[in-house]
């Protein structure tokens, strides 16, 4: 094997480089036994005789098998994406923690977990002092300290030499180890008759409490956990993932839990010869067994230890480099040996555990909860591998400054959670009923629980899930599904939401029309801003209402939440089906179905044109139709800037349009006739009307994204709005907008109202359409919606928009080879556009039926509005096409 | 190993894992999981006998 060879092994084995299945040298056994030279240690023992001071034996036999297998098959589970990926849960923590937070919290596992190895080291050290006094050997002083160091030493020499040394030295060490375990109960069971310690009870055990059980139960969970921050350096060498993952749980659940039995087995033995529980297995062993036998198990025990020390440095050293990669695996062996070195020399290590326990059982079991939950749940197996290693370019797992702060929020919230239940320092029970769970699996429930749920809103969605893009959610949305009348406990908040966010404008609702108006019927309203959506449950108060909605509303405010507040989701400008069969449902169902037919913001404050469609829905649905022309809506809070101007008021004109007989009467046109005239508006006029003076510096702001193109030079995309000035950076001509909204050139008289302006763009398009002049051809960034759940990033397409309509050449997610979607002028009516999206700027979107594709521009010559009017102007040509093909074919046949 | 060679070697792996390229390594099927969730409730069933035994 050559150098380059030999270092690329290295940094697999022993650094953060993904190990590739070639380089898998781990079987099951080979796992298996390295797992289990790891959880032979000596702490087995003195976790047993603690478990022998809780519960009888045939209770402890229960909990250490039943109890460590039940918390290693549920937390062990996720090493499958390190066997999978051949990387390290660390990697993995980075998306749980932020790729900083992970580092911190990485230091924080091995400040509280190493005193494990500080306690192995000081055990190894008694037996062997405990060898030296049966062979008559008097040690010097300090020499307890010096045989600690010396296991630390070893165990870091093995470490330091890599992988090879450690699986050579465990696949010698545990074979022998677990005959030692065997030979020891063997011994157990025949220093002592069978029934002493089968039948055995510990003696201050009160009788028919379950305490002392859950305690056990509680020990058995806290011991496995703790190996959760090192639970898959070594599944993830294995060739396949059940190998890794059992190796795992059997390790620990059959090796390390029959070591536990071997330990209670010696101490109730020991009570039973000597009458004091002793929890020194060196002792145990020097008391009860054979001498020759009791000295070779002792030995192998005592290096046991050193087994343990080496393993546990490779493991906390593969983390530490998972995180610290600019650190050598060996400096930090030797860092983590230097630690455990300390704590030996400190000699208050075994005085201090409890404390060090306490602190790292609070913080394993949300620790494992937080990675079961993002990788079965969350994140659903899949992870940015290129954010994960922070490769160039990609930053989903940044968060706050490198901090994620919802994993963290939750990972303290686990650890109180832990200490609410019980107070493991003085034994205090604060929560009887949540004991039951036991401290550890209610942290572990808890923490899951929290962060599952946490997620599931749709602003910490966003902010965890910044990397939807590797494993979106494609399921189309459930369009079928019957739309939930308004859930009546939400009612009284929403009415009073909607009060008082109108309560400031001085909302009036004037409401005109034959009769008192009930349910059900069709609500039309205009359609400015989101404020619509709050003045329109007032209007109609006290009754109900279903709203259609567009699915990126689903999206943001979740679609739990949205349906709970009775919307529709649906698609702007599809043709529809599934909405208008739930449409009936909701007229047939005697409420009320409120939608706004311009199915967009007003862009200046003027109503668009109806789709002739309306009406025809009007016919079959038959139910009275009411209409809400809200004003100020608009004003308050353009779509161009959507800061909120608090000098405007509110005014809603609710009528009732159209009676069931009259709806029977007229033809489609008159009714489509009535509709528009009530729903027709001019913003800025009803200002002037008003009165309403809107003296906020900034009002022209923004407004630069309706008004595109200069009315002086006619250059496009090159204005530019400051306060309250509108300038050409072409001509350099300027307008200035009054506080009623009016336009004024600033170096001359001339005055424009900005719907003139608008109205006057329409018409340069509409020209350059019927000149042939029109076209876009531009590359656009494609995020695409197709459903409630995620928007998906398609990369990079090409659109371009002619007289033959829209076609967009883009790979869509999931496919590999780029292909041409098409929209023809005679499906859309218009378009629907945005000014700045989530702070993404401008975009247009196109939708199919189960998918929305939101469009942002690359290039800054583009304006939303241009291809609007020309979508509307090119739908109305092929209306006309239409028509007069039908005029010609019917004069033919006549 | 210099950290320019690292990084393209981290590349390539990366790569090869978002092409699946690692035909070697045996995945977890729906039996594994079943086997595991049984294992579950089998020993969380004996935990909670294991309460009336004394």
């Amino acid at each position: 094997m050559n150098r380059t060879n030999e270092e690329m092994e290295k940094e697999a084995y022993c650094g953060i480089l993904p190990v590739t299945d070639k380089e898998r040298t781990y079987h099951f056994i080979d796992a298996l036994l390295v797992l289990s030279g790891y959880c032979i240690a000596t702490w087995s023992y003195t976790q047993g005789a603690y478990l022998a001071t809780l519960v009888g034996f045939r209770q402890l036999l229960i909990g250490a098998f039943a109890g460590a297998l039940v918390m290693l098959l549920i937390y062990q589970l996720p090493v499958i994406l390190s066997t999978r990926y051949g990387i390290d849960i660390w990697i993995w923590l980075r998306s749980v923690f932020g790729t900083k937070g992970v580092k911190a919290i990485a230091v924080l596992i091995i400040v509280i977990n190493f005193p494990w190895y500080a306690v192995c080291c000081d055990l190894f050290a008694s037996s062997m002092s405990n060898l030296a006094t049966i062979f008559g050997v008097t040690l010097p002083a300090g020499s307890h300290l010096a045989l600690g160091l010396f296991c630390v030493l070893l165990g870091t020499v093995l470490a330091y030499r890599g992988l090879r040394t450690i699986t050579l030295a465990t696949r010698i060490l545990v074979p022998a180890l677990l005959v030692v375990g065997v030979i020891v109960v063997i011994v157990g069971f025949t220093s002592v008759p069978v029934s002493a310690i089968w039948s055995y009870t510990p003696k201050n055990n009160p009788e028919h409490s379950l305490v002392p059980y859950i305690l056990s139960v509680e020990a058995n969970f806290a011991f496995v956990i703790t190996l959760v921050g090192g639970m898959a350096e070594v599944p993830r060498l294995c060739k396949s993932e059940k190998a890794g993952y059992f190796a795992g749980v059997l390790g620990q659940g059959l090796a390390g839990s029959f070591f536990v039995v071997v330990g209670a087995v010696m101490a109730i033995a020991m009570q039973y010869v000597t009458g004091e529980m002793v929890e020194d297995p060196t002792v145990m062993m020097a008391t009860l067994s054979v001498p020759a036998l009791g000295l070779t198990s002792l030995l192998l025990v005592g290096f046991a230890n050193v087994g343990t020390q080496a393993v546990g440095s490779y493991l906390y050293g593969v983390v530490l480099k998972s995180t610290f990669k600019k650190l050598s695996y060996r400096t930090l062996v030797l860092l983590l040996g230097a630690y455990v070195a300390l704590l030996c020399i400190w000699g208050k290590i075994v005085e201090y555990f409890g404390a060090f326990l306490t602190i790292s059982a609070c913080v394993y079991a949300p620790l494992a909860a937080l990675l079961f939950v993002d990788f079965f749940m969350v994140r659903r197996q899949k992870l940015d591998l290129r954010s994960a290693y922070e490769c160039k370019g990609h930053s989903n797992y940044c968060y706050t400054q490198g901090f994620n702060l919802v994993g963290l929020i939750c990972l303290a919230a686990g650890c109180a959670m832990s200490l609410l239940v019980y107070n493991p320092v003085s034994g205090e029970i604060h929560n009887h009923i949540l004991f039951y769970l036991t401290p550890t699996g209610f942290a572990f429930i808890g923490t899951g629980l929290l962060y599952g749920l946490l997620c599931m809103l749709p602003p910490v969605r966003r902010y965890v899930r910044k990397d939807s893009c590797v494993n979106p959610d494609t399921t189309p949305f459930d369009r079928d599904r019957v739309p939930p009348k308004q859930n009546l406990l939400a009612m009284p908040f929403l009415w009073l939401y909607c009060f008082l966010e109108t309560c400031g404008a001085h909302l009036k609702i004037n409401k005109t029309g034959k009769r008192e108006i009930k349910p059900p019927y069709l609500l039309l309203g205009t359609h400015h801003s989101f404020m619509d959506f709050l003045v329109t449950p007032l209007a109609i108060f006290p009754h109900r209402a279903n709203y259609i909605s567009e699915l990126e509303g689903f999206e943001y405010y979740g679609e739990w939440a949205y349906r709970q507040i009775g919307c529709l989701g649906t698609r702007k400008f599809v043709d529809d089906l599934a909405l208008v069969k739930n449409i009936c449902r909701v007229t047939k169902r005697g409420g009320i179905l409120a939608m706004y037919p311009e199915a967009r913001y007003a862009n200046v404050g003027t109503s668009s044109e109806l789709p002739r469609s309306v009406a025809k829905l009007v016919k079959l649905l038959h139910v009275p139709v009411v209409t809400l022309n809200m004003h100020g809506n608009y004003l308050q809070s353009p779509i161009w800037n959507l800061k909120k101007r608090k000098q405007v008021r509110l005014h809603a004109d609710m009528t009732y349009a159209l009676t069931e007989d009259e709806i029977r009467s007229l033809s489609i046109d008159e009714i489509y006739d009535r509709i528009s005239k009530l729903l027709s508006y001019d913003e800025y006029q009803w200002q002037r009307e008003q009165h309403m003076r809107l003296t906020d510096s900034d009002r022209a702001e923004g407004i630069e994204m309706p008004l595109y193109q200069c009315r002086h030079c006619g250059a496009k995309y090159r204005m530019h709005t400051s306060g309250s000035t509108l300038s050409c950076q072409i001509c350099h001509t300027s307008w200035d907008m009054d506080e009623f909204g009016t336009m004024h050139e600033t170096n001359g008289t001339g005055i424009i109202y900005i719907p003139d302006w608008y109205e006057w763009e329409r018409e340069q398009v509409n020209r350059a359409i019927e000149n042939e002049t029109y076209g876009i051809d531009t590359i656009v960034r494609i995020s695409a919606l197709p459903n409630a759940k995620n928007f998906i990033d398609c990369g990079q397409g090409h659109l371009t928009h002619d007289t033959e309509g829209f076609a967009l050449t883009f790979c869509d997610y999931g496919e590999q080879q780029p292909r041409t979607m098409t929209w023809v002028p005679s499906s859309m009516i218009s378009l629907h556009t945005e000014y700045n999206y989530r702070g993404q700027g401008q975009c247009i979107t196109l939708s199919t039926l189960d998918n929305t594709y939101f469009l942002y521009p690359t290039d800054k010559d583009f304006s939303a509005t241009e291809i609007q009017f020309a979508v509307e102007y090119l739908n109305k040509l092929s209306d006309r096409k239409r028509t007069d093909t039908r005029r010609t074919i019917s004069s033919e046949r006549r | 190993m210099r950290n320019d060679e690292l990084r393209e070697q981290l590349d390539e792996r990366l790569k090869q894992i978002e092409n699946n390229e690692w035909s070697g390594i045996d995945h977890m099927q729906k039996k594994d999981y079943v086997f595991a969730a049984i294992c579950v409730a089998v020993g969380i069933a004996i935990l909670i006998l294991g309460a009336f035994i004394f």
